[in-house]
């Protein structure tokens, strides 16, 4: 369903583009954003006699599930709200230059190395298109800094950096180091980011004279803990989303992400060590939350840290009191308040008596997850059991 | 008696949670209502005694979140007291 919001953006584009060239380009950008609407949803119309959540490829956005607020909150922020100028260079040259283009060009040959031809075929065909709609944003930005409009370009590339890591480590984060069999693991998120996403932005940044967003130091110190944060999160709440999360904390997977990511025993083997014991004790009720994570009022994902402890940021607007996850967000809020301040977070929701009963049940109902909806783990909880491979050796 | 929804974390886990708790709650109290959504789910119980920072002070066990001045909505800390036991593990959470 983004790429239905996206066709929206594209059409604004298409319609205010302020040179032909511009708006013809748009033109086959509103094209393709139809088309991959189109071809996403009939690919997993295909698959819903295998699996019926796969419904949820068109209901998600329909719903009130967190991560469909979230996204919304994005998409809206970066598509149906937005102008021209500002759309052409927050979702081409930052989403999809920045983000999504080179993920694709991943997620494609990943999916042909592993013989899911159709899936490929699928991401190709999507990427293509993709590459070349993105140069709308490069040309646009240009002709700012030429016109001495270097400060707004700047914070149009700083807002929506933020707001694409934050997704992009929700989902991409989540799909490389936990979701993909540890066979099939080339990268690490990490090292994705750093050689592909982080490089290449750098670069276009400094060719085009422009600098790394101000919170650039931040953004690096998280890619080392954000997505694991966010990943144990999803799971804890997977009764929350229509998948099944693959915990992706075997005994060999928590090697593998200690040696990817040092340390990352320390900071989160002990939530999944205390997970872990529950599971194999049969006690399944203290692996599900009983109440709501606290959620962000700019990018309404979790509030994570990793330095718990740390009070969130407070800031009262209009005699309402408005809680962000981080510096940036904040920033961001701060920029223009107006447009974000009517936005009701699930968590504000749940205080105005929008959720009722106001209990656990009563959350799944409102985000629109039945029973059989409701996500559990991918594996049901084998990891739990296996040993690790060094453990097994010397048993051995 | 008023319930106040709090924002509130327990020190080493990962998130902040939504925790109701009662304007007449002790800080005990308190701490016990955030420890149930914690400790024996993600970290393992200790024997040591929970205390609630708030407003960067370690408030007493025996204050209420009225007399406290806590508001809807405010950050609160749960820890664990390295120097101080708890008594017959009452602290030990859910």
């Amino acid at each position: 369903m983004p790429e239905y919001l996206a066709t929206l953006g594209e059409a604004r584009m298409g319609r205010f583009g302020r040179a032909a060239a511009w708006r013809n380009m748009a033109l086959f950008g509103t094209l393709d954003e139809i088309r991959h609407g189109q071809i996403q949803l009939s690919f997993s119309h295909a698959l819903l006699n295998k699996e019926p959540r796969f419904d949820w490829a068109h209901k998600a956005f329909h719903t009130n599930q967190w991560g469909a607020i979230a996204l919304r909150h994005f998409f809206d922020d970066m598509l149906t709200a937005n102008d021209a100028v500002s759309m052409a260079i927050q979702l081409t040259f930052v989403i999809e230059t920045g983000f999504t283009n080179l993920q694709f060009l991943g997620l494609a040959a990943d999916a042909m190395e592993t013989g899911d031809v159709e899936f490929s075929t699928l991401i190709s065909s999507i990427q293509t298109d993709e590459a070349r709609h993105a140069q709308q944003g490069e040309p646009t930005l240009r002709l700012l800094l030429e016109h001495g409009n270097k400060a707004e370009a700047q914070r149009l590339i700083d807002v929506m950096f933020w707001r694409g890591w934050r997704v992009f480590a929700l989902l991409t984060g989540a799909a490389m180091d936990y979701y993909t069999p540890l066979p099939h693991r080339r990268l690490s998120f990490k090292e994705f980011m750093l050689e592909w996403i982080i490089k290449q932005f750098n670069d276009q940044l400094r060719d085009l004279g422009l600098e790394r967003p101000w919170y650039w130091e931040l953004f690096l110190q998280e890619l080392d803990w954000l997505h694991h944060a966010l990943h144990l999160g999803t799971w804890f709440k997977r009764r929350t989303v229509w998948w099944n999360p693959d915990a992706g904390v075997s005994a060999a997977e928590r090697e593998w992400l200690e040696a990817k990511y040092p340390g990352w025993h320390e900071r989160f083997g002990v939530f999944w060590q205390t997970i872990a014991e529950n599971v194999r004790n049969g006690d399944v009720a203290h692996t599900h939350p009983e109440t709501l994570f606290v959620v962000c009022n700019l990018c309404q994902i979790p509030m994570c840290s990793p330095t718990i402890g740390v009070p969130p940021q407070l800031v009262i607007y209009n005699r309402r009191v408005y809680t962000f996850c981080s510096d940036p967000c904040r920033w961001i809020f701060e920029q223009n308040p107006a447009r974000y301040a009517g936005h009701l977070s699930i968590i504000d929701r749940f205080l105005a008596g929008d959720i009722q009963p106001a209990n656990v049940a009563g959350v799944l109902a409102y985000m629109g997850l039945s029973p059989a909806e409701q996500g559990s783990d991918a594996m049901n909880c084998a990891w739990a059991y296996e040993q690790a491979p060094s453990a097994a050796a010397s048993a051995a | 008696m008023a319930t106040v929804p709090l924002q509130a974390a327990f020190r080493g886990d990962f998130v902040t949670l939504l925790v109701l708790v009662d304007d007449q709650d002790t800080m005990d109290v308190v701490a016990q209502k955030v420890a149930h959504h914690v400790i024996n789910r993600r970290l393992p119980p200790e024997s040591l005694r929970m205390r609630v920072r708030y407003n960067q002070q370690v408030l007493s066990p025996d204050q209420t979140v009225a007399q406290a001045g806590i508001l809807p909505m405010s950050f609160v800390e749960v820890f664990y007291d390295a120097g101080v036991r708890s008594r017959a593990g009452m602290d030990r959470g859910s």
